[in-house]
């Protein structure tokens, strides 16, 4: 079959199955639910042959293969072995009987895992954050807020920052003291700032929700588009056009 | 101290009955609730402080309980005991009977209050306690070995001054002398009435008539301890030292609760009445102190001003008891010398039959009569004639008299009903009416004595007069009422008056021909019983009174003079405190109960049932009580004879020792000070809320547990009605998501169709719209758009690099992004390819590798590019943010295997891409195009803030969703991103700039996107704004028509 009719088909496939997405407009309908589930298990068995293919064959077969065969391999390729052992632990945690000794391998994924991500989220979103944050109240500091305007106006902007970020973190303090016998009511204070955070994250929310809305609405243009685009381009790859 | 609303919370003032802030009555403090009005009284109140009714029941067991000792932990908290726990059951369920109407007048007519009870109903009182309920001092007293050696020792206690023969009760001493339960030693004097003499007189009576006081020359220091210690310890001081005085005291001089005992009606200076009796020789300050407190409070206002005035009693001096005595006994009393409270007591039937005695011995001088005498005076001297003609109607008499009447018929008793005065039925008191007497018919009048009572082969008593009867109920004040049935217990049989002749029967009830029966025999019928009999119930009744009962005692045939009797005085009152022996509690218990023993004629031994006395039951701790018990008793007492017959001697006692009981009773801190173990250092502290408020010895577990919890309560947040209306519509939103729901099978209206066709379908030709037209409407084309610096930013970025520089690209979004961020990943890919640069794409979800081969594949022609020589596709990377930090540090390693492709690295050695070294760090950018968060942090977390990576440009084309974000890392003090594109609309400029900059390959991808974009956006905007309008003009329509 030819690139181009196999390419034809695929476009065809895509103009049919986005077709039956939007059917759900009309209701929920078998088409819809087909599609639906053609796409997880594409998406999912697509996900599988890329790990396998890409992962399991290359990274982990494919050194035990060179050692196999005698081929000379990395060094950096030998700790394969460790990790091929791990990964045989972990497939233990499928029985209940044999789930303990996957233990070790799980602890050593999550624990890696864990240390990573809460490493370079302190170090590379925490703390830069806040430094350049706090350093943006500085009036003698590199404007960087609003780098186009002044000092003032950057030290401004900072100043909101910080004052809604401080807001915003208040409002989820809950901490109160009781009043009387079944009533509890946090300070004051605690109460203004958190109505002021809850200003600042309605804002980010509603911001949020309007970036998401203009992503979907571009994901409906774009499909929108391709269902006016997919026919011609079908009959001009099937060369019937 | 506040106390706290239960409801709201509030604090009120102690003893507050309602809220002050929410009017919800409040629950005091204080435990006890009255059975009766339901009202709280302090725990250590013994009656209601509303109602009067008793709140403490007796506590049958407590002695067991207590006895158990308390071990810590595991018994119960020791409590010092009341007044009452110390009385004995069988008194305590009397006390439990009787409700006093107000405690304050309670404690005034402290004596006289339980007597109305017995003198109430003594038919009806309850049976006496069985020989394991009475205490041991009880069964002690029927002993009757116990009483030979009593009788004995006139005048044993020298140490007492003018405490001579007379110290022995005749009672005693016909006990002793004459076992004859029909011999009666009481004096008699010429008419055949027992004489009164002073020697026989009681202590107690001593204390209630002073004047025969006047040659006892004994101090208070001669008293025993134990009987100074027992009585209230503001005795001494209320009761002025009646021994040094002259002449009467002002009322104003009496204490107070001698004043207010007075009648209202005392008058001031109340004469002096006829001397019943002579050579009284017990100094009031040898008067048990608890008889000062008991007595007084009947006779004190008149009795205290004479104490210890002169040897002769007069008459008027004396109590009323006591001139009813003497009344009995042809003593002359002269009307106007009687206290006014005694005209209470006194009927106008009386006031004849005082006339009567008077005619005989004193003259009654109008002058003299005090003002309640003149009341009665005239009508009794119309209506009642002098004792010999006496002739009582039975309409007249009290119901009372009246159930008695049919025992007027008794043989034994004699007839003298034609000689008393007629009572009308509406003089008798409320408290006669409504006596047990009305279950007797009143046309046969209950015997005085009646025949089961009496013993066989006694001798007829006589019944007492009439005159000795109170029935002038309408004078009676309301204490008196309460009196008054002690009065009328008291007036026991008496002796018929001189000249009267034999008492009418019915006069006398049923109760007082039992204690006549008993009186007969020299002993109550309780104690001449074996000692299996049980205590009478009215016992407790007839405590502090014991003269008028005594008084009544008929006066036996072959009774012994005066001298004799002097004798008779008990050696334990004569003892001194250097007398004393050590005597166990129970001995120590039984002058109370022996109080009312001595009688004033002397003429016979009676001991009046009674259980503890009310001092007894006052005690203000248990540790008066074992004051009490440590001092000397009366070793005669436990020495009476039984059934009237003297108990042979025995030369040695058994050793008492304290009941278990009495033991148990013992206070903690006594015995800590005996053992030493800390005294009044270990006194533990009292409780100060709680029920066991006041209370000592509390265990500390028990403090412990019922402390309420010290964690608070929980308590709720705050949550306003918006904030519940908001969780409300929440909930509503999200229920119906979580619950599967079926499809519906309705067919929805035809409108609600059109609507939900005509949404999608308005929206899809605005995004076409530009299509069709070849151009947004809404826009001025590329030129108009300035784009913002985060788009200029990432385009200088890549046009600052050098040629041939190597750029990874990082392709983190899934196909459904792909509408969005494709536009966006092709104009940068583009870009690059402009630029020349060698691409590396790399993505860490699974299908961006796919989506990445795409964009090249589509743009590899255009620029030429080859893959293994201009762009490689390694593929995945697995292992989320860990395996970005491995590939950062040796990407090549991470692909030792195949790329994307499933080309080799061996196969493509050769290849311009594998110029890439062993770092991320040679690379000239790193361009991340993604739609999750998650995947650009990892990016900037793990591979920007490696050391080397600062060289590296960093640029990011998100999703508009995901700039609020993002923006953070591009907008900082210290940027770790260099560039930011953003969505359709970011791409739209990029693609500008690079149409602009790269003339020759114009595209169009990302604007035509943005165009349609643009439109759809603006429908649907049009179509929310139409939504709102027409919801409100529907909602203000539907109100003007009434449907809202």
């Amino acid at each position: 079959m030819a690139e181009a009719t196999i390419q034809a088909l695929g476009v065809a496939l895509g103009f049919v199955l986005t077709l039956m997405i939007y059917s759900y407009l009309l209701g929920d309908n078998p088409l819809y639910r087909l599609a639906v589930h053609v796409m997880v298990g594409v998406g999912l068995g697509y996900a599988v042959v890329v790990i396998i293919y890409g992962v399991i064959v290359p990274q982990l077969i494919g050194p035990f293969e060179r050692i196999l065969t005698g081929e000379a391999i990395e060094a950096g390729e030998r700790i394969q072995v460790v990790a091929a052992v791990l990964a045989v632990f972990l497939l233990l945690k499928l029985s209940p009987r044999t789930a303990p000794l996957g233990n070790v391998a799980m602890g050593f994924v999550m624990g890696v895992g864990s240390a990573v991500a809460v490493g370079g989220a302190v170090l590379g979103t925490l703390l830069p954050q806040v430094s350049a944050t706090s350093l943006a109240l500085v009036p003698g500091s590199e404007p960087s807020v609003l780098p186009d305007q002044s000092g003032l106006a950057n030290v401004l902007a900072a100043l909101v920052v910080v004052t809604g970020t401080i807001t915003s973190l208040l409002y989820f303090h809950f901490a109160a003291r009781p009043v009387g016998r079944d009533r509890v009511q946090r300070p004051g204070w605690i109460v203004v700032s958190a109505q002021l955070g809850h200003a600042f994250l309605m804002i980010t929310f509603g911001s949020l929700f309007a970036g998401a809305l203009i992503a979907s609405l571009s994901v409906l243009t774009e499909r929108v588009q391709f269902l006016i685009w997919a026919p011609g381009e079908i009959l001009r790859l099937l060369n019937l056009g | 101290m506040a106390m706290r609303c239960q409801s709201c919370g509030s604090a009120n003032t102690k003893g507050s009955k309602f809220c002050s802030s929410c009017g919800a009555r409040l629950k005091q403090s204080t435990k006890g609730r009255c059975p009766e009005c339901g009202t709280f009284n302090s725990l250590r109140n013994v009656f209601c402080d509303e109602c009067g009714a008793r709140l403490a029941p007796a506590a049958p067991g407590l002695d067991d309980r207590i006895g158990e000792g308390s071990v810590r932990g595991l018994s119960l908290p020791r409590r010092e005991p009341t007044p009452d726990e110390d009385s004995p059951d069988w008194l305590a369920e009397l006390r439990s009977s009787f409700t006093e109407p107000d405690r304050e007048e309670t404690d005034q007519v402290q004596a006289a209050a339980p007597l109305t009870e017995g003198g109430a109903s003594p038919v009806e009182s309850p049976p006496p306690p069985a020989d394991d309920d009475m205490p041991g001092w009880l069964r002690d007293i029927s002993q009757p070995s116990d009483v030979a050696d009593t009788s004995v020792e006139p005048g044993a206690s020298p140490a007492v001054p003018g405490v001579g023969a007379g110290e022995v009760p005749t009672w005693l001493q016909e006990a002793l002398e004459k076992p004859d339960s029909a011999s009666d030693s009481r004096p008699v004097d010429d008419t055949g009435s027992p004489h009164l003499d002073a020697d026989e007189l009681p202590d107690w009576m001593a204390d209630l008539s002073p004047e025969t006081d006047q040659d006892t020359e004994s101090e208070p220091g001669d008293l025993p301890s134990w009987l100074q210690e027992a009585g209230p310890q503001d005795t001494p001081s209320d009761i002025p030292s009646a021994a040094d005085e002259e002449g009467a005291p002002e009322p104003g001089e009496l204490p107070d609760r001698l004043q207010e005992a007075r009648p209202l009606e005392t008058p001031p200076d109340p004469q002096p009445t006829a001397a019943a009796d002579e050579g009284a020789d017990i100094e009031p300050a040898e008067l048990l102190d608890w008889l000062r407190e008991v007595a007084p409070k009947e006779t004190s206002p008149e009795l205290a001003p004479e104490a210890g005035m002169g040897v002769e009693i007069e008459p008027g001096e004396l109590p009323d008891w006591l001139q009813e005595t003497l009344a009995a006994d042809d003593t002359a009393i002269e009307p106007d010398e009687l206290p006014d409270w005694l005209a209470k007591i006194t009927p106008e039937e009386t006031a004849p039959e005082l006339e009567v005695a008077a005619d005989e011995d004193t003259e009654v001088e109008p002058d003299e009569l005090p003002d309640w005498l003149e009341k009665i005076t005239p009508e009794a001297e119309e209506t009642a004639p002098a004792a010999e003609d006496a002739e009582t109607e039975s309409g007249e008499l009290p119901a009372w008299l009246d159930k008695i009447a049919p025992q007027e018929n008794q043989p034994d008793v004699p007839q003298a009903t034609d000689e008393e005065p007629e009572i009308e039925p509406g003089e008798l008191p409320a408290w006669l009416e409504e006596s047990e007497y009305d279950d007797a018919s009143p046309d046969s009048p209950a015997p005085l004595i009646p025949d089961a009572d009496r013993p066989d082969g006694e001798p007829e008593k006589p019944a007492p007069p009439a005159s000795t009867i109170p029935s002038e109920a309408d004078t009676l004040t309301d204490w008196l009422g309460a009196t008054a049935p002690l009065a009328d217990s008291q007036l026991a049989p008496t002796q018929p008056m001189a000249g009267t002749g034999p008492l009418v029967p019915p006069e006398l009830p049923d109760w007082l021909a039992a204690v006549d029966d008993s009186a007969a025999t020299g002993l109550p019928e309780w104690l001449v019983e074996d000692d299996d009999e049980s205590i009478p119930p009215a016992a407790d009744s007839t405590l502090p009174t014991p003269g008028l009962a005594q008084e009544a005692l008929p006066a036996p045939p072959d009774a012994a003079p005066p001298e004799e009797e002097a004798d008779s005085l008990p050696s334990w009152l004569s003892q001194t405190e250097a007398d004393f022996s050590p005597i166990d509690e129970a001995h120590a218990l039984k002058p109370i109960a022996m109080i009312d023993e001595p009688s004033i004629t002397g003429g016979e031994a009676r001991v009046a049932p009674a259980g503890l006395p009310d001092w007894l039951a006052s005690l203000d701790s248990l540790a008066e009580l074992e004051e009490l018990a440590e001092e000397a008793a009366p070793e005669t007492l436990d020495r009476l004879p039984a059934d009237g017959e003297a108990a042979p001697v025995e030369p040695e006692l058994p050793q008492a020792a304290i009941p278990e009981w009495l033991q148990a009773l013992k206070p903690k801190e006594l015995v800590d000070d005996v053992t030493g173990a800390g005294g009044a250092a270990g006194l533990e502290p009292a409780e100060t809320d709680g029920l066991l408020q006041g209370v000592r010895g509390a265990l500390v577990a028990e403090a412990i547990v019922s402390a309420p919890p010290a964690t608070r309560a929980p308590t709720r947040l705050a949550v306003t009605e918006q904030q519940q209306a908001h969780t409300k519509a929440l909930e509503q939103i999200i229920r119906p998501g979580l619950a599967p729901k079926p499809p519906s099978t309705a067919a929805l209206p035809a409108w609600e169709r059109l609507e939900r066709a005509a949404i999608p379908i308005i929206v899809f030709l605005a995004i076409l719209l530009p299509t069709f037209l070849g151009g947004s409407p809404l826009t001025d084309g590329d030129a108009s758009a300035v784009p913002p610096p985060g788009i200029t930013d990432t385009f200088n970025l890549i046009e600052r690099m050098p040629d041939s520089a190597l750029a990874v690209v990082a392709f983190d979004y899934s196909p459904a992004e792909a509408g969005e961020l494709e536009p966006l990943s092709s104009i940068l890919v583009r870009h690059l390819m402009s630029r020349g640069a060698r691409i590396l794409a790399v993505s860490t979800t699974p299908t961006g590798s796919e989506i990445a081969q795409g964009v090249f594949d589509k743009l590899s022609d255009d620029y030429g590019y080859v893959y293994g020589t201009d762009y490689l596709n390694l593929g995945y990377v697995p292992g989320g943010a860990a395996g970005l930090q491995a590939f950062a540090a040796t990407p090549w390693r991470l692909f030792s295997g195949a790329d994307y492709l499933g080309i080799t690295r061996a196969s493509r050695a050769a290849q311009a891409a594998s110029s890439l070294t062993d770092s991320l760090a040679d690379a000239d950018l790193i361009l991340i195009v993604t739609a999750a968060r998650d995947d650009l942090a990892a990016w900037i977390e793990q591979v920007g803030r490696l050391p080397d990576m600062e060289k590296v440009g960093m640029a990011a084309g998100v999703s508009a969703g995901l700039e609020p974000w993002v923006r953070p890392y591009y907008q900082s003090d210290a940027p770790q991103l260099s560039g930011l594109v953003s969505g359709i609309p970011g791409a739209s400029q990029y693609e500008f700039l690079i149409n602009q900059q790269y003339s020759l390959r114009q595209s169009h991808a990302a604007t035509n996107v943005r165009d349609g974009q643009t439109v759809g956006l603006a429908a649907v905007s049009l179509m929310i704004a139409a939504g709102l309008v027409w919801g409100t003009a529907s909602s203000l329509i539907d109100r003007r028509r009434g449907n809202g």
